[in-house]
């Protein structure tokens, strides 16, 4: 018989943002990258659900620009913002304010091109 | 580092030690180490090519440069075909050109007006946070990352804190 998960889960605060995978690709690329830079992934979650708009460090986080400047998520065209990581890994995410709600729309590991 | 005129500049060697010498991309790249240097040594010289522009800590002049070369740009865009818009952005800054042409000219049309405001306000921190925000889009096109989407049925799965 399997073993049950008893890990506590821990709770959204009121004030937090949720942060949902915008598709399947997004939810296999955070598990790489959790694996890869836990700290890193930690303090990004810890970011996007206190206030994923604001920007200590705009090397790092900043909207995206130019044709890569919105996606459109549930029919909703959002501005796309971008979070850069260590080892050229990278998210993507739009914010939801009416639902505060945080959707990954790509979490890229690395170069993409080195894989090919 | 910037390099110090006669010291590496064109590989030629001098024996005096004068001011710093920046690239004029580092004006977009690396304001603070310009400034810095400015602070530090009163004066700094950025090169393009073979032309060469003295700044001195009295004149302000990255403030002026920056003013001058987004109004350049504001100009090129109302009067120049894309292609010759795009060879002038790319010229100023080398990273423009991985950016498709649209974004280009959407970037070189984007700071003009932007450098504008930013004099009248007294503060050029937005001209800075837009280009370091179109600089870290021109990093994802280099590494092959472009458009996602749409997501019309997203995945109701939370993230998990790792």
């Amino acid at each position: 018989m399997a073993k049950r998960d008893r890990s506590v889960r821990r709770p959204t605060k009121k004030s937090e943002y949720t942060l949902h995978h915008a598709d399947r690709a997004c939810e296999v690329g955070w598990t790489d990258l959790a694996a890869s830079q836990r700290n890193g992934c930690a303090d990004l979650f810890d970011r996007l659900t206190a206030d994923p708009t604001h920007v200590d460090n705009p090397n790092k986080q900043h909207r995206l620009k130019g044709s890569l400047s919105t996606t459109n998520v549930g029919g909703v065209e959002r501005d796309q913002w971008q979070y850069e990581m260590a080892k050229g890994a990278r998210v993507w995410y739009v914010v939801d304010q009416d639902t505060r709600s945080v959707y990954l729309t790509r979490v890229a590991t690395a170069h993409p091109n080195q894989t090919k | 580092m910037p390099n110090r005129i006669g010291v590496g500049y064109h590989g030629v060697m001098s024996s005096t030690l004068a001011h710093p010498v920046f690239q004029w991309s580092d004006l977009a790249k690396k304001p603070t180490e310009v400034g810095d240097a400015l602070d530090a040594d009163g004066e700094v010289t950025v090169t393009r090519g073979s032309q060469t522009l003295r700044i001195s800590q009295h004149e302000d002049d990255v403030v002026i440069v920056m003013r001058e070369m987004c109004g350049l740009l504001g100009a090129v865009v109302a009067t120049e075909s894309p292609e010759q818009v795009c060879v002038i952005l790319n010229a100023a800054w080398p990273w423009t050109r991985v950016l498709p042409t649209n974004d280009q000219i959407e970037l070189a049309t984007e700071v003009g007006p932007l450098a504008e405001t930013c004099e009248s306000l007294g503060t050029w921190r937005p001209l800075l946070d837009a280009l370091s925000a179109w600089r870290g889009t021109a990093r994802a096109w280099a590494v092959g990352l472009g458009p996602v989407g749409p997501f019309e049925n997203p995945v109701d799965t939370r993230v998990e804190r790792p």
